[in-house]
């Protein structure tokens, strides 16, 4: 894999400085993970129970799901720190179940960064590198080049003039990256990252979001990222998996996730505000956004269904402005809902609105099952 | 309350002038000596001012009840010639060279290997080695002194048992030094094991995992990223082994040899006991605290020099 990485490389070098230097570039991706029938359990508490899930080579998979879903141990045992009860996995066809985690073709960004207190940034980046280089025996990995691959992953990632600084004199942000260039700098094929984000401010986030995406496309090997947050998941993921309670509810691409939730939970995890809920006359659960809504106006036929969609009516009980877009929380006949509306549309507490939802936003949930009809 | 409003107080680009009374200025200026009295005070009483009255009786002729003589230099000059206090400074060495991995190294060892096996058997086992700490040294001292009796003691008898002649533990010279060390290091031992157990716990451990990713062995893991942490209060414990063992060693050598069998487990610290409480020769006393403070200093700025050439050193480099 070294190997296959190392060509456009040389061939950037060659042309000078580039932008972004591709220290890390390979040519096909490869990382593909395979879990089969995957158990663990702490105590007589399941935390991941998964009969099949796979990761494919090159993508960015997000786990997503709330606390205490399993996806930061079922990304454990990726890495090897957890051990499984039952089942294998795979990494590129390979059965990594028992290997040892600095023998699986894994590198990892730890939430809280992991960094060694006690070595320059330079030395952390580079111990993975230095440890590889006495494990393979001498003139495999020769200092030189070890210190060159340190230098360009420090370059790319901007910390080209921290490397001789310890961990406590680095700013959150600057943490997070000298966390991404260990584990970068090891050109392993899977990259796992535990709630790599959760560790900066807001501000921060946005923008290592999108450096996290530039750095997925650059790379090109295969990301597994843990959140909480089904925004983030939404929007760095090419592939987002949703856990609940150690199991699968759904896996795809964040768009398919998002049209068609699979089940009562994906369709309430997913999307802030999140999904009205209400039961309808013959039994169903019909779910819709709140922002695929269009208000009918105020005046008063009496709710019907049509076949363009259906209708919802209401008393406003609260609203909230958020920018753009007015939100209005809304007691209806059925159940609570809310509503998005233009920020300029003026909607008072107290106000009988109706609201038509097309067919085409409307999701079915069995009621009992809670399954997408 | 009608009508105010709070408003950021402006700030005065320059400091507002001292006031014009004269009593505040001295008071603003006499402060940190107030506060600062009572520390200063009890260390001049029970430091400085014994230093410095220590430096005056080492140019005494002084036996506590006779009045004092001048005598200049002379103390110094017999307490250098004498060869019970040469004995006395090589035997000081060689309890420090015994004593600092038996004070490093050892409880370092220990308090890993329990951090890295937590569990109830563990902590008993902290416990157990934490017990010899809150023995009063007397009793310790002489409980020793029982089980090494080599007549009635129990172990020369279990040594007979097993058909095994027992030394005379406290009685041979190659062996008593030993001894102390041994007694000694009891107690050294479970106090370091639980300062280090205490530097560990501030150890994240997720860098260890980090560093399984990162493909490091067990040993690896221990030498580069736990013990590498603790290589602050490492450096510490041996600074203080080195200032120290000539004291830790004090209470067992003066209640369980005497510095005996001739001279065998004599220091330093002993000797000029000795001088001061068996001779009492005030003087030469005194100019013997005076050379092993200075020994004493000396070994501070080596060690800490030594210390400063490691901290360079303590990581794997790249780049």
């Amino acid at each position: 894999m070294t190997d296959v990485m190392r060509q456009p490389e040389s061939a950037a070098r060659e042309r000078g400085r580039v932008p972004t230097p591709p220290a890390v570039v390979a040519a096909a991706p490869s990382g593909g993970i395979e879990l089969r029938s995957v158990r663990k359990s702490f105590g007589s508490t399941p935390a991941v129970d998964l009969p099949a899930l796979s990761v494919p080579a090159g993508s960015l998979t997000v786990l997503v799901g709330p606390s205490g879903c399993g996806k930061s141990t079922l990304l454990r045992m990726i890495a090897g720190l957890e051990t499984p009860e039952a089942g294998h996995i795979h990494i590129d066809g390979q059965d990594i179940t028992a290997a040892r985690p600095g023998e699986r073709g894994v590198a990892m960004v730890f939430q809280d960064f992991a960094l060694y207190p006690h070595m320059t940034v330079a030395a952390n980046v580079g111990f993975g590198l230095v440890l590889e280089a006495k494990h393979a025996g001498r003139g495999a990995l020769p200092r030189a080049e070890i210190s060159r691959r340190v230098r360009d992953v420090c370059d790319l990632l901007g910390l080209g003039d921290k490397l001789g600084r310890r961990p406590r004199e680095l700013s959150g942000g600057e943490r997070q990256r000298v966390a991404l260039a260990r584990a970068l700098v090891r050109r392993k094929p899977v990259l796992l990252l535990d709630e790599p984000l959760s560790n900066l401010d807001a501000g921060l986030r946005a923008q290592a979001r999108a450096e996290l995406i530039r750095l997925h496309r650059e790379v090109a090997g295969t990301f597994v990222l843990v959140t909480h947050d089904q925004a983030e998941a939404l929007s760095l993921g090419t592939r987002v998996v949703v856990l609940r309670a150690g199991r699968l509810e759904q896996a795809g691409t964040p768009e398919e996730i998002w049209r068609c939730p699979a089940n009562l939970f994906v369709a309430r995890f997913l999307g802030s505000p999140a999904m009205n809920i209400v039961a309808d006359s013959r039994g169903r659960l019909l779910g819709w956004r709140p922002a695929d809504a269009i208000a009918l106006g105020v005046t008063s036929p009496p709710a019907a269904p049509t076949d363009a969609g259906e209708v919802f009516e209401g008393e406003v009980d609260v609203t909230e402005f958020v920018g753009d877009r007015r939100m209005a929380h809304c007691v209806g006949d059925h159940g609570p809902w809310s509503v998005e509306f233009p920020a300029a549309t003026p909607v008072a507490v107290g106000q009988r609105i109706r609201v038509l939802v097309p067919a085409g936003s409307l999701h079915h949930f069995d009621a009992q099952t809670g399954t997408r009809l | 309350m009608a009508g105010v409003t709070l408003e950021p107080t402006p700030v005065s680009p320059t400091p507002p002038a001292p006031p014009a009374q004269g009593g505040c200025g001295v008071r603003a200026r006499s402060g940190p000596w107030v506060y600062s009295a009572p520390a200063i005070l009890s260390l001049a009483t029970w430091v400085y001012v014994p230093m410095v009255a220590t430096g005056v009786a080492s140019l005494l002729d002084w036996d506590l009840i006779t009045p004092a003589r001048y005598v200049g230099v002379a103390n110094y000059r017999r307490l250098l010639a004498d060869h019970d206090f040469h004995r006395a400074i090589w035997q000081t060495g060689w309890y420090v060279l015994m004593m600092l991995p038996l004070a490093t190294v050892v409880p370092l060892a220990l308090a890993i290997t329990l951090w890295l096996r937590p569990g109830r058997v563990s902590s008993l086992y902290r416990a157990l080695l934490f017990l010899p700490v809150v023995l009063a040294p007397a009793a310790n001292a002489v409980s020793w002194q029982f089980v090494l009796n080599p007549l009635q003691g129990i172990t020369n008898t279990v040594l007979a048992d097993l058909g095994l002649p027992g030394p005379g533990w406290l009685n041979d010279p190659s062996w008593a030094p030993v001894v102390i060390v041994a007694m000694t290091t009891g107690k050294i031992i479970g106090l370091n094991t639980l300062l280090f157990s205490a530097s560990l716990s501030a150890i994240d451990q997720s860098t260890i995992e980090a560093a399984r990713v990162d493909g490091a062995t067990s040993w690896e893991i221990v030498r580069h990223v736990i013990a590498a942490q603790l290589i602050r209060p490492v450096a510490l414990l041996g600074l203080l082994c080195v200032l120290l063992a000539g004291q830790w060693v004090f209470t067992n050598v003066a209640l369980v040899t005497q510095g005996g069998p001739n001279g065998a487990t004599d220091n330093v610290y002993y000797r000029l006991y000795t001088y001061a409480f068996t001779f009492f020769d005030t003087g030469t006393a005194a100019a013997a605290a005076v050379v092993i403070t200075v020994g004493v200093a000396a070994g501070y700025v080596l060690v800490r020099l030594a210390i400063g050439r490691v901290r360079h050193a303590d990581a794997p480099t790249a780049g």
